[in-house]
């Protein structure tokens, strides 16, 4: 493993020699960071406010918690609640499987023109827009002339009217998430499995290691920060969901709602018709004050086994 | 036997990629055939692999648009390429010095960074910031700067590529040779990283590739139409055209066949991912198998 | 040769996180108070104005900066529009137009995002929405001062449409409409109608009965493949098409009077729960049954009218008053016919279309007031800023009475989607002063006068100046707006089977808690209608 071994120094003399340029370094990374981030933090008040033109932002008037009312107002603010989460977890899970075994499978194929084939076009799904994917979607599933149920008619068998039959589209929205995304995610690892120094598969094929075993026994491994980083950082963001995919895809119908509205659907169609910033914010306050808690204690039971790999 | 185990993982491998590949290929082949159907066999009959009528209308369309659709190319490529240059330059420079261990305040940065990913103050605030203590709406920085420059998530990646995958041994060499934190970065480091930097430079130049949010918040029809990009511009139409199917009833004085058709939304789609297609492959020498580590020992 | 590597690395990361963050020599305006008007916004507009007539810093010049709603491609003679519109208002009110596109779908978002910024604003329009929201945010500001004052034009124009700006006793914004009621129905297919041996009169009234036997000729002639409705989707809502309806100003889900308020009867109701309601539902679903609509009616995403255009459908639900033929006509590629299901009547909501206020913070709204009057007075602005410039986008065929009336065809060259400045959501001033383009004829203004004069008082609402203001039960209509938006589209279509959906759909409603939101509008109503 390719650890850092600190190098001890006397507490009593700092080496500014050294320390003065690595803050030069981060200067630009932290004026950015002040500039996009942290001067517009002053947004999060807006959910905590009722936003008024006339008084400008510091201004307006506060009005504690009542901007969140509608996101517990009804049955359907809870279940969108629950599609997120659940959505989530399937996602982290079964994304990161896929990722990392394609990611190893992709590391294993010899012919680097092949490779490259390979590679530049299971990206090809991210690069397309969810709105046109919907109408991909819609071509193989539309109930009257999409090309499923005529394979279905043809095969003599009944066809199914999709996009009101909600009980397919849990499957139907992964594998969607899933064939958009892998391309992408898999780079990640992909890179990092590139970057594992070959020493060790080396000496394992010389001990007579078998492919199953150097995997299991070098690759995973080394791949255990990376991952437990992903990890952490897609639990982060538990209570959201891409818009594209939930909204777009399925068309918006109906009858599909229960499995397929997320909250950002939800607050989408809540406050379609009067843009409220309160409540917008307070929606998105919320998102981010679970996915902060979600992070702060996926980081403490990280750091508990193997706190190098904690992200703090 | 090590032959037979060699084989039988390249099939594998093999088989298990070209699935993925083809499940790839496949809806895009889609795309590109509903770019050559004609609109009205569409509208009745759906999109499939063998329309009943073919058109290059949509194309036509295109070309005839190509003043409006070639400079938003132009921009798109202009702005994903400065952009992705920039952001990398940020990016790196900041994660190596939060790589450093002797960086006082280093873990107070680190969770400065870790939190921007947690909480944001909203599009309404940002907004604020960026036009009216910034100003930078109707300017190319509009698309490069706001959301895009430098996020947390390649930070992280950087950072721990440079803690995990560099040898501290390497580094020490070289300080002790007297080689200053500025050198031991462009010499050593930055030679070194070149799978995360590719990773993070194919990411950034995505994101940038895809993001219309920036356009459409920041220029206005008015003053910033030069700087409109690919993706903007086709997501502008198909909001038009939504909006427009919507709201029917209300905006029956509008023609809405005179906006573009379906197909032409496709073929701008088409359009709009082709670039990539084509940088990518050259992007990926850079994912080298093997970094030797020879000259140094231990 | 190390060091000074090093020197000019510093050196370039230093400067470009400088260009970073202020690439602007401008000073940085403290970001405290976003109601500051002469804010940054100013500078990035005044400065690529045009108009080389007037210097715009000169003080007796006010710059209005008005937004116009627009589709598709920015308009290449905006410029030149502008100029031709300032050399009318500047000579007499000393005032500067700067025109401000923003795409239509992103209207609101926009225009909220530059009123909470501060930036310069002066006319704003409010397309469809209403100006609750607005108000509730005090972004506009009450226009009945200006108006007494004023509103001369506006008055002979919009008559009792003005009923349209009012909100919370006060008027609000001014209405651009030039039809006093709306009449609604079934568009189908003249070729059709012909061949199936309907005759339609456009002055009777049909009912549902009707439709159905049209419907159930043509699926006999045509059979699979071929549906009657057009122009559904996940939202559609056809109840307004086959009954009158009085939405109070606000929408569907806030309550309604079933009889359009126009039989005396002002109990606000809960139009889910109506019998009327749930008999509409029965209706639309036994027409999916025997396939009228088609399979995928609730998911479709195009417009109506393409969906004619391509020859499968027989027409779509609309308003069918004055010019709506013959728009519809022309969309449609085939001649339509309208099929009356409901007689004209009036109610507040229609006034509401397209709508222009004043935001608070406008600098000098009297002259912005005076410029919005002359807009609908008897002079060429209205046209100018609809149709774009004569000879230019458009040549006249054939004048008429005002200045402004006149059948036109576009220019030598110039089509929809190339002309330098159209402006095809008819927004602005009085609409019976632009220009037509053919194939109609100067016969659509004394159309749209008549029509206009001719509708008794018995087909008006009672509520006509009322506006339901939701804000105390904002959490509610949210919740309940989500709940209509999933829902509304499947009973439309007849996509499942009411028996089951309609009570699914009537308990969502009630755990939003639309009941609370009927028991306020009801309070409103009952206030504002003893004060009357």
């Amino acid at each position: 493993m390719a650890k850092n071994t600190t190098v001890l120094l006397s507490k009593k003399k700092r080496p500014w020699r050294r320390i003065i340029p690595l803050y030069m370094m981060a200067l630009p990374g932290i004026i950015y960071m002040i500039c996009n981030n942290y001067l517009p933090m002053f947004g999060i008040t807006i959910a905590f406010k009722k936003l008024s033109v006339a008084k400008g932002f510091w201004g307006s008037d506060w009005v504690g918690l009542s901007n969140f009312k509608f996101l517990f107002q009804s049955n359907t603010a809870f279940t969108s609640i629950r599609n997120t989460v659940l959505y989530n977890v399937v996602f982290i899970i079964l994304g990161t499987v896929i990722s990392i075994s394609v990611a190893i499978l992709l590391n294993e194929v010899h012919s680097k023109l092949a490779s490259r084939f390979y590679q530049s076009l299971i990206l090809l799904p991210f690069l397309i827009s969810w709105v046109v994917v919907s109408y991909l979607v819609y071509a193989l599933l539309s109930s009257d002339t999409g090309l499923i149920n005529s394979l279905l008619k043809s095969l003599g068998l009944n066809t199914v009217n999709w996009y009101q039959e909600k009980s397919y589209w849990p499957v139907i929205l992964t594998i969607c998430h899933i064939w958009k995304g892998v391309g992408y995610s898999m780079v990640i690892y992909l890179s990092s499995i590139v970057g594992f120094s070959q020493d060790y598969f080396e000496a394992a094929r010389i001990d007579g290691a078998s492919k199953w075993q150097q995997i299991r026994r070098i690759t995973l491994p080394l791949l255990k920060p990376t991952v437990i980083t992903m990890f952490i950082l897609s639990v982060g963001r538990i209570f959201s969901s891409d818009f594209g995919l939930f909204y777009q895809v399925p068309k918006n119908s109906g009858a599909l709602y229960d499995v397929t509205q997320t909250i950002d659907v939800y607050v989408y169609n809540a406050l379609m018709k009067n843009s409220d910033y309160g409540m917008s914010s307070a929606a998105s306050v919320f998102q981010s004050v679970v996915g902060f808690a979600m992070v702060l204690a996926a980081n403490f039971i990280v750091r508990r086994y193997s706190e190098e790999n904690a992200i703090f | 036997m090590k032959s037979k185990e060699y084989r039988l993982w390249q099939i594998l491998a093999n088989a298990v990629m070209l699935i993925f590949t083809l499940g790839a290929i496949i809806p895009f082949i889609l795309l590109i055939i509903a770019s050559f159907t004609d609109n009205n066999w569409a509208t009745v009959n759906g999109f499939s692999f063998f329309p009943g009528k073919w058109s290059v209308a949509a194309f036509e369309y295109i070309a005839a648009s190509w003043k409006v659709i070639g400079k938003s190319y132009l921009m798109t490529i202009l702005v994903a390429a400065s952009g992705t240059f920039l952001s990398i330059l940020v990016t790196t420079t900041f994660a190596f010095a939060i790589s450093e261990e002797i960086l006082p305040g280093r873990r107070l940065l680190n969770f400065m960074c870790i939190f921007t990913m947690l909480f944001q103050g909203g599009m309404v605030a940002s907004y604020f910031i960026w036009t009216q203590v910034f100003h930078i709406r109707d300017t190319v920085a509009a698309l490069i700067f706001p959301g895009l420059l430098m996020n947390a998530f390649n930070v992280i990646l950087v950072k721990n590529y440079f803690t995990f995958s560099i040898p501290e041994s390497l580094k020490e060499a070289a300080r002790i040779d007297g080689a200053g934190e500025v050198s031991i970065f462009v010499r050593i480091i930055m030679p070194l990283s070149k799978p995360i930097l590719a990773t993070i430079g194919l990411m950034t130049c995505l994101s940038y590739w895809n993001d219309w949010t920036n356009g459409l918040y920041y220029l206005s029809v008015k003053n910033g139409s030069q700087f409109f990009t690919i993706q903007l511009i086709l997501n502008q139409i198909n909001e038009n055209i939504s909006y427009l199917s919507k709201n029917a009833s209300q905006m029956a004085g509008v023609n809405i066949g005179s906006l573009p058709s379906t197909t032409v939304r496709m073929a701008i789609a088409v359009v709009g991912v082709l670039p990539i297609l084509v940088i990518y492959p050259f992007l990926q020498k850079y994912f080298v198998k093997g970094i030797t580590l020879g000259g140094v020992k231990g | 040769m190390k060091k000074r590597i090093t020197f000019l690395l510093l050196a370039a990361m230093l400067i470009g996180s400088l260009a970073g963050c202020g690439n602007n020599s401008q000073n940085e305006a403290p970001g405290s108070d976003a109601a500051v008007t002469q804010s940054g916004g100013e500078e990035t507009q005044t400065q690529k104005e045009e108009t080389g007539s007037v210097d715009a810093g000169s003080e007796d010049i006010y710059e209005i900066v008005m937004i116009i709603p627009t589709l598709g491609t920015e308009p290449a003679g905006l410029a030149d529009v502008e100029e031709a519109v300032n050399a009318i208002v500047e000579p007499e009110l000393g005032v500067n137009i700067s025109l401000y596109p923003i795409f239509i779908y992103d209207l609101t978002s926009q225009t909220n995002l530059m009123l909470q910024s501060g930036d310069k604003l002066d006319l704003l329009i409010s397309f469809v929405t209403g100006v609750g929201s607005y108000v509730s945010k005090d972004a506009i500001m009450p226009l009945d001062d200006l108006y007494a004052q004023y509103g001369q034009e506006i008055e002979k124009a919009e008559g009792v449409a003005l009923a349209g700006g009012y909100y919370n006793g006060q008027l609000y914004a001014i209405p651009s409409e030039e039809k006093h009621a709306r009449s609604y129905g079934f568009f189908a297919r003249t070729d059709i109608l012909n061949e199936l041996g309907f005759e339609v009169s456009k002055d009777e009234v049909y009912t549902l009965e009707d439709l159905t036997e049209l419907f159930t000729a043509y699926k006999e002639k045509y059979g699979e493949g071929y549906y009657c409705v057009a122009g559904t989707s996940a939202t559609t809502e056809l109840y307004s098409n086959i009954h009158e309806l009085d939405v109070l100003g606000a929408g569907i889900s806030t309550g309604v009077l079933t009889g359009g308020g126009l039989d005396g009867d002002s109990t606000v109701k809960n139009l889910y729960e109506s019998p009327e309601y749930e008999a509409y539902a029965q209706q639309m679903y036994e027409w999916a049954q025997a396939g009228f609509f088609s399979p995928d009616a609730s998911t479709n995403t195009d417009a109506g009218t393409i969906q004619v255009q391509s020859g499968y459908y027989l027409g779509s639900f609309s308003s069918t008053e004055t010019d709506m033929e013959s728009n519809l006509s022309r969309d449609c590629g085939y001649d339509m016919t309208a099929i009356n299901l409901v007689a004209p009547y009036a109610s507040t909501s229609m006034y509401m279309v397209s709508m222009w206020s004043v935001p608070t913070n406008c600098e000098n709204p009297e002259k912005v007031f005076r410029f919005l009057n002359m807009l609908y007075g008897d002079n060429e602005i209205a046209n100018i800023l609809t149709n774009g410039l004569k000879d230019v986008t458009y040549e006249v065929v054939e004048e008429g009475e005002r200045p402004g009336q006149m059948v036109v065809h576009y220019a030598e060259g110039v089509d929809a989607a190339n002309a330098p400045y159209i402006m095809p959501l008819h927004v602005f001033g009085d609409k019976l002063n632009i220009a037509v383009f053919e194939p109609m004829s100067l016969d659509y203004y004394t159309l749209a006068e008549e029509f206009n004069a001719g509708l008794p008082d018995s087909r008006k609402s009672l509520s006509l100046g009322y506006v339901f203001n939701s804000e105390s039960v904002a959490a509610q209509r949210s919740a309940v707006e989500a709940v209509v938006q999933q829902y509304s589209g499947i009973v439309a279509t007849g996509a499942q089977d009411p028996s089951s959906v309609l009570p699914q759909f009537q308990k969502a409603l009630r755990d939003a808690g639309i009941e609370d939101i009927i028991v306020e509008n009801q309070t409103q109503l009952d206030q504002w209608l003893s004060e009357q």
